[in-house]
């Protein structure tokens, strides 16, 4: 357990101004929190309440999966003497991802307003200087949030500063739409935490899911470089935070310079892969439903229709992406079952006429007739003989 | 109980001995004392199923009704001979008796020639019945209508008509069932047989109770696996999940049904 963290407070970039007594202060304010096992220190989404140290133990910092079934994504291993959070002492946005313990842990908590309220006590210059160092923070955070983004990778900090800059940072509710189809597209969107669906809605009604975007990912890249509508809507299956870059500006931004358009091309590209892939399964898909193999494909559809596809290979997404549309095969094939039962039914057509006269042959012999008056008696014949019997056993 | 059970066919080929022979192992598998008759003396055929060699049969219905041995000797005990294959051997240990008809050429075409005593016949059931003091006992009748069967349908609790969906078979069947309801047979089923599998079987068994007015025992889909096992052994003791096999015990729990 560490015990000292004046040390550790001392090396953060926001506290380098501070005198070493007035670190010990910070470290005397700080409180303490225990975490079982398996326990979040916070969620992606809660308010942020100040920067924490690991103690003791073990915390992971993921971004949780919608889909239950499938594993959270680990962005982070944190131990004793790492630190997190600074970040929102400068801000109190919400959080981007959660934090879970994975053993028992213990963190220490420095909260916002114990930290603001021992600043506004210091000397004019530390404040200023410290005023400085935040903006640096803001940006240094923003960079290495779009560092982690797919579309940036390749840019150097340069660049990416720039950027850091122009974006804006907006966030979406659960289930709120970010942007419909038709739409014009004028702005591309970063996602920083959580997890949107990308829809387009049937003739009929019904939303069939295309894909889905998690954090690091880029959304509506194509549209800011062919002004066109957007190809489908967006709407957020948690609560998301995403950073935005209008069109004006990134255009700006990849004339100046070219090198970032290279990656919008890589970006370009692996869209071509995807929709080669795509062709390929939806061939495959639509055989087996012509040679009426329903039951194959509906098994390996259904599989498909609660999976959360990130960071997966081209097959991944494409299978993901047909499924909708291929789930309506089950209706195909209740109706094609309805009517096998339809068309079959035996027709059992009698001759009542020609059944009389055979009857009537049987009915008229001296044997039939003779039958009929002594099966009476032949048959109470036989009941006694069992009556008898029974009793005999009984004995 | 002790029910006289007769399994009936206007035609022959619709798989009544085979089915007889099934519904037979299936109650006795149940605990029920299961007597069979073969009453088709002219075309003999169930004793194979149950694993008898016609060169070794021993005493057959034909001396009986000879007056040649006692019902006892006629009679062969399938629960207690040697079973060696995979379905028969289910029937060790159960009380399942076969009054076996011969198969030799001389016996056969002597009954064709002089007939034989019918009263007798009917007296060999009754001894059959009350010696073995059986629960069940299954009369594998000769199919069509003559004297013979005509007499062990009147005789009998139960009457079930096996029959294969067509139309030869529906029209014969429609006069049996006349003939047994002017006969007064107290009970009286339908089992359909090698029934074709693109038939919905459910609206099959509505559409032949709603003809006949009576109610169907079971349907037994056709089967090529049937055909594999063929004579050699009981079909539904190997494969009771089988299609077929349900059908036979949807007939053996409708028997056992009445016995309330």
């Amino acid at each position: 357990m560490m015990t000292n963290l004046t040390p550790t407070l001392s090396k953060i970039r926001l506290f380098k101004p501070l005198t070493k007594d007035t670190v010990q202060q910070l470290v005397e304010k700080m409180d303490q929190k225990e975490l079982k096992a398996g326990e979040f220190l916070f969620r992606s989404g809660d308010p942020s309440d100040g920067l924490y140290i690991v103690a003791d133990g073990h915390l992971d910092i993921v971004f949780e999966n919608p889909n239950p079934a499938q594993d959270d994504l680990v962005v982070a291993s944190l131990k004793p003497g790492d630190v997190l959070g600074e970040i929102s002492l400068l801000d109190r946005q919400a959080r981007a991802a959660s934090a879970k313990a994975v053993a028992k842990t213990t963190v220490k908590r420095l909260s916002v307003d114990t930290f603001n309220a021992v600043i506004a006590e210091q000397p004019q210059e530390i404040t200023k200087e410290i005023r400085e160092i935040s903006e640096d923070m803001r940006l240094e955070y923003m960079v290495i949030t779009l560092r982690k983004l797919d579309l940036f990778q390749g840019l150097n900090d340069e660049l990416l500063r720039y950027l850091g800059t122009h974006v804006q940072s907006i966030t979406l509710k659960e289930g709120e739409v970010l942007f419909e189809r038709g739409t014009p597209g004028d702005k591309l969107y970063m996602v920083t935490s959580g997890w949107l669906e990308i829809f387009v809605t049937s003739p009929r009604g019904e939303d069939l899911i295309l894909n889905h975007s998690g954090p690091g990912e880029a959304i509506g890249e194509i549209a800011l470089l062919d002004n066109a509508a957007r190809t489908a809507s967006v709407r957020g299956i948690t609560d998301a935070h995403l950073l935005t870059l209008d069109r004006k500006e990134y255009i700006e931004f990849i004339t100046k310079h070219p090198v970032a358009a290279l990656e919008t091309t890589r970006n370009i590209n692996q869209r071509l892969r995807l929709a080669t892939t795509y062709l390929e399964q939806l061939g495959d898909w639509s055989r087996q439903v012509a040679e009426g193999e329903y039951d194959k494909v509906l098994k390996e559809v259904k599989s498909e229709q609660t999976r959360i596809v990130h960071d997966t290979s081209n097959e991944e997404r494409v299978t993901q992406f047909l499924s909708s549309f291929f789930s309506s095969i089950e209706a195909i094939k209740k109706r094609e079952d309805k009517l096998k039962s339809e068309v079959l039914r035996l027709r059992i057509q009698i001759d009542e006429g020609q059944r009389d006269d055979d009857v009537e042959e049987i009915t008229n012999t001296s044997f039939f007739t003779e039958l009929q008056t002594n099966i009476g008696q032949l048959r109470a014949q036989l009941r006694e003989e069992l009556e008898e019997a029974k009793k005999e056993d009984d004995n | 109980m002790a029910q006289i059970v007769s399994i009936h066919s206007f035609r022959g080929g619709t798989g009544k001995s085979n089915s007889t022979a099934n519904l037979a192992s299936q109650m006795a598998l149940r605990g029920k004392r299961v007597g069979v008759i073969d009453t088709d003396i002219q075309s003999p055929g169930i004793h194979v199923l149950f694993g008898l060699d016609p060169n070794k049969m021993g005493h057959t219905l034909n001396e009986y009704l000879r007056g040649e041995c006692t019902i006892e000797e006629a009679v062969y005990a399938v629960g207690e001979a040697e079973q060696t294959v995979e379905g028969r051997t289910q029937l060790v240990g159960t009380d399942l008796f076969l009054l076996p008809s011969s198969m030799s050429g001389t016996e056969i075409s002597a009954v064709l020639r002089d007939g034989y005593d019918v009263n007798k016949l009917i007296k060999g059931l009754r001894d059959f019945r009350i010696n073995f003091e059986l629960d069940y006992l299954f009369i594998d009748t000769h199919p069509g209508l003559n004297d013979e069967t005509l007499l062990s349908i009147s005789i009998s609790d139960v009457l079930i008509l096996l029959m294969r969906p067509d139309q030869q078979d529906f029209q014969g069947t429609s006069v049996t069932v006349e003939i047994a309801r002017q006969l007064d047979v107290p009970d009286m089923f339908i089992a359909i047989n090698k029934a074709l599998e693109k038939y919905d079987f459910k609206a099959l068994a509505e559409d032949i109770e709603s003809v006949y007015r009576v109610p169907v025992a079971g349907i037994m889909p056709f089967t090529s696996d049937i055909v594999e096992v063929a004579s050699g052994d009981i079909f539904s003791l190997i494969y009771p999940d089988h299609g077929w096999s349900k059908g036979i015990i949807s007939v053996t729990e409708t028997l056992l049904g009445l016995e309330e």
